[in-house]
Parts: C-alpha cells; structure tokens; sequence
C-alpha cells in the first residue's frame, strides 16, 4: 500500500444560501480545492461524493458543472459518516494504486427543522419515535445517571462550540452565547436544550488526495492520511443499536460502542494514540455528544468527560483542543460534508493556517463522525 | 375489544408488533423473537439472531413488565406522520427476556421519572389516519 496525503481542501461555508442550488455550493468546495492543491480538474482521476438528502446522482450533478472528464464518481450515503466514507474510498483507491489523485468531497442542502429521517421502521416514525435527539437524549442521560454529567456541563460544551464558532468564518452561527442563554433555551429532549443541538444546514466541503511520494511535487505542506477507519456497530452494543433503526438492543450484554472499536483501529492504522493527538473534530450532534465521544475517542477515561470539560482542556488553549471549528453545534451539519469539514479544519490546524483558531504546534488531528446506522467514521490525519 | 373506551376503529401501527388484549383485565403482549442457541431476544422479532448470525431464533411473547435504563421526552413536532400529542415520554427499557426495547412512555415529565424504576406495557391510542382509523401504538407506564 502506498502513503497517501492530501494536497488540497476546499469549502463552501456551512449555513443558509436561499435560491442556491446544491450544485453550485458543491461545486464552490471543489474548485476552492483545486486552488488549494493547484491542479487543474483534468488531473482528477477518481471521485467520491458524500450527500444524504440530494437523491440520485448528486456528485455527477456537482461535478458535470465543474468538467466531463469520463472519470469514475461514487456516491456515498453513509449518513453522519458519508463524507468520511467517501474519503477513505479516495484513500484507497490512491493507496492500491488505482489512480494517483483521487477528490473526496461533500454536500448538502437540507430542509430546515428535525431531519426527515428514512433510517426508522414506519412504526417508528407514526409513533413520533423517528427524530435523532431521542436516541442522543437517551445516551445523554445515561451518562448523567451513570457518572453524575450535569446540565450545566452539557451548556458548557455549547458555551465552547460558539465561542469557537465566531472565530470561523465557515460557520454558520457566529455569535458567542452564554451559559445562560443555553440554559434557557426550549427543551427538545430532556436533557438536550435547543442551543446544545447542531442544526442541519447547507454546505461542502472538499480533499484532494494523491501518493505521499507525489505531494511534494504540489505542496510543500502535505497532510498525511495516517488513518481512515469506518465501522458500524456490534451486537450488544446499548446505543449502537439504537442508532440502527427499528432495532432493539441487548440488556444481557455490553459490547464496546463503535466509536471505541473504530478509533482503536485507527489508533493501530496510524501507530499512534490518543496522546500524540493536537486536535480533535468530533460528533458533536449536540452537547451530550461531545462528552461521551471524548470518553469513546479515549481523550480521557470514562466518566471523566465533564470533567475534562470543565479543566477547559479540550478549549483551543487546552492540552487537548476539540472542535475548534465551533464543531456542528456553531456550523450546523451538512450531513454528507461534514466529515470533510472536520477534515478541511483539520488540515488548516496542521498547516499552521486556522487564523485566530489555531493550535499551538498540532502534528495529528483526529476527525470523528458517527450516525444513523451505527456508521462510525475516523481519520487521522498528521503532518 | 377496544384498548381505550372509543367508538373509532382502533388499528395498530404495525400489524405483528404487538397482541391486543385476549379479554377483560387481559394486558397487551410485545410479539418477540429468542435464539434457541444464545438466548438473545429482539424486538420487533426477527429470523435471525443478531449475535450469533444464524436463523435461530424463535417466537416469544415478551413479558409486560421491565426496568426503565435511560429516559428523554419530545416537545415539539416531529416529521414522520405522527399527528398525535406532544409532548410525550420516550424510554428504553429492559425486558425480562434481556431485550432493550426502545418506547413511548406515558409519562414525560422526567422528574417523575428515574433509572431502575419499574413500567408496564399498555397500549396507547395516538391520532385518526387519513382513512378515519385510529391508530394504535404501545407505550410503558411506570408502575405506581
């Protein structure tokens, strides 16, 4: 297998964009990708595409703006983790040898409010039972019963995402916000307030990848795709299962989550750990997330992700900085590009270019989504 | 037999989820599925077994009552075709056969809720489908 780097990211920002077409906001990604590498289309050889809610052909609908080239182009449905489904394809597709350069990107344009959800049973869906924060609000108070989590920790994390968030120009909420104004925002699922939850919104975002040996060639930054791992969830897994719609899970048994499963792999893949990471970009659907992904990532042992809040470690001065984008609870989430907009902030952090966000010294940068179905993504990427 | 007192046509949401009552004082059962190799349960039922990857399991009907794991509530409208009342409660909730099921619960005021307690199935009517049926779906009650 080849090393494989990436030489370009791109964007559209992540926010509402009326009478936009999702075409034109993916193909924004694409070309601001191509400048970043400083190819030209024609040297693209394969390409996937991340997208939920565009319907059929989307990234042939993107990329037929942008050029017809004849090459192949995939597209993904993978939920919270299409767009790192479609770069760890790119990734192997450049790591077998099939092709040189290979474009990861995704989009999205989603309709406002609760996400319309396919991935329940219909009795789910006609007994009220088919909107995500139910099973997030479910897995939040299991942490608080377990390990004493408390509401005002969940308030902090968004405390944190917006004040990142301000500082991004990505992102869709800008504005920093209080403690108190999240505390008194309306309750959606007890304990999720609405400014603790991510909104879906409109975006792209985009990575170029081609052989280690290559990068140099185009840039004198290269970022190393150390590890590109997806996984879904094992039987017996509590909240694994209930993320698989229509499924029960096992009170019998206690699987590890597959956020733990698919991190340890990419851990091995990389041969690092979670000491040697210098920012993380994790599933922050809402707040409660964010806490037990620190404890499934490994950040910190489990039970201590409050804690580990509240030491303000994971702040963009903190030992650990996580999200530093404002993560999805300031950008909102284009399901199908956010990975790739972890990853484009990720790349930014290791190149030393996140402006007033950036990490002091980061090396390896971890990106981290999981969703409906169980699809657990994780990249790591180093310097 | 009716769940409720109703004149409507009660229906459930999915026919094989679940049993009406057989009669007066009789409660409604979940209709689950055991593997006669590992003795995982799953619900709704299914050919095979999850854990042991084989087509293994077996009908079971599940028992009514069970300990609520983890609890959250629902306060606004919500897609999906669900027309009836917000808000409502929603659980997970351990079976004695050791199936997790997800589920309404009656109640949605979480104070009044807390891990461990124990809840029993009933049947809830939830709203009129566009055919003038009223649909009928399952919830847990916490057992006073």
């Amino acid at each position: 297998m080849r090393d494989v780097a990436i030489i370009g990211v791109g964007i559209h920002p992540f926010g509402r964009f009326a009478g936009k077409e999702f075409t034109e906001i993916g193909q924004v990604a694409v070309l601001d990708a191509l400048r970043d590498a400083g190819i030209p289309w024609k040297e693209v050889q394969a390409a996937f595409c991340g997208n939920m809610t565009s319907g059929t052909a989307a990234g042939h609908r993107v990329l037929a703006r942008v050029g017809m080239t004849g090459i192949p182009i995939v597209n993904v449905e993978n939920a919270c983790a299409s767009g790192g489904s479609a770069l760890r394809l790119a990734t192997q597709a450049v790591a077998t040898g099939l092709y040189d350069v290979a474009l990861a990107f995704g989009v999205e344009k989603m309709p406002r409010g609760f996400m319309a959800m396919t991935s329940y049973d219909r009795w789910q869906m006609l007994q009220g039972m088919a909107i995500n924060p139910i099973g997030m609000a479910l897995n939040t108070r299991w942490h608080m019963d377990t390990y004493g989590t408390t509401a005002i920790q969940l308030a902090k994390v968004s405390v944190k995402s917006h004040k990142n968030g301000a500082l991004n120009p990505n992102a869709m909420y800008r504005k920093a916000l209080s403690l108190e104004e999240i505390m008194n925002s309306p309750m959606v699922c007890d304990p999720l307030r609405l400014l603790m939850l991510c909104a879906p919104d409109e975006g792209a975002a985009a990575a170029i990848v081609t052989t280690g040996e290559n990068a140099r060639k185009y840039t004198s930054q290269p970022v190393f795709v150390a590890a590109a791992q997806l996984g879904s969830p094992l039987y017996g897994t509590t909240f694994g299962t209930i993320a698989v719609g229509g499924s029960s899970g096992s009170a019998r048994m206690s699987a590890p989550e597959v956020s733990v499963v698919t991190a340890q792999k990419a851990y091995e893949q990389a041969g690092l750990g979670p000491q040697d990471l210098g920012c993380v970009e994790l599933q922050d659907t809402e707040s409660g997330s964010e806490i037990i992904y620190y404890e499934q990532l490994g950040l910190c042992g489990p039970g201590e992700g409050g804690r580990l809040l509240d030491e303000g470690a994971t702040e963009i001065n903190g030992r650990i900085p996580v999200n530093t984008s404002g993560g999805l609870i300031a950008k909102g989430e284009p399901v199908g590009a956010s990975s790739l907009g972890q990853v484009h902030e990720l790349v930014l952090q290791l190149r030393g270019q996140a402006g007033q966000r950036q990490v002091a010294g980061a090396r390896v940068g971890l990106s981290h989504t999981v969703g409906a179905g169980g699809n657990c993504s994780v990249i790591i990427l180093k310097r | 037999m009716s769940v409720v007192p109703s004149r409507k046509n009660q229906v459930p949401v999915q026919e094989g989820l679940f049993s009406m009552p057989a009669g007066p004082g009789e409660s409604a059962r979940l209709l689950g599925s055991r593997c006669k190799v590992c003795g995982e349960a799953f619900f709704p039922a299914q050919a095979m077994c999850a854990n042991c990857c084989t087509e293994t399991t077996e009908p079971v009907v599940l028992g009514t009552r069970g300990k609520l794991f983890s609890y959250t509530n629902v306060n606004h409208a919500v897609p999906g075709g669900y027309k009836g009342k917000i808000p409502f409660g929603v659980g997970t909730v351990d079976l004695p056969e050791g199936v997790r099921v997800t589920t309404r619960l009656t109640e949605h005021d979480t104070s009044k809720l807390r891990k461990g307690m124990e809840v029993e199935l009933v049947l809830e009517p939830l709203f009129e489908d566009e055919q003038g049926n009223e649909l009928v779906g399952f919830a847990f009650k916490p057992v006073r």
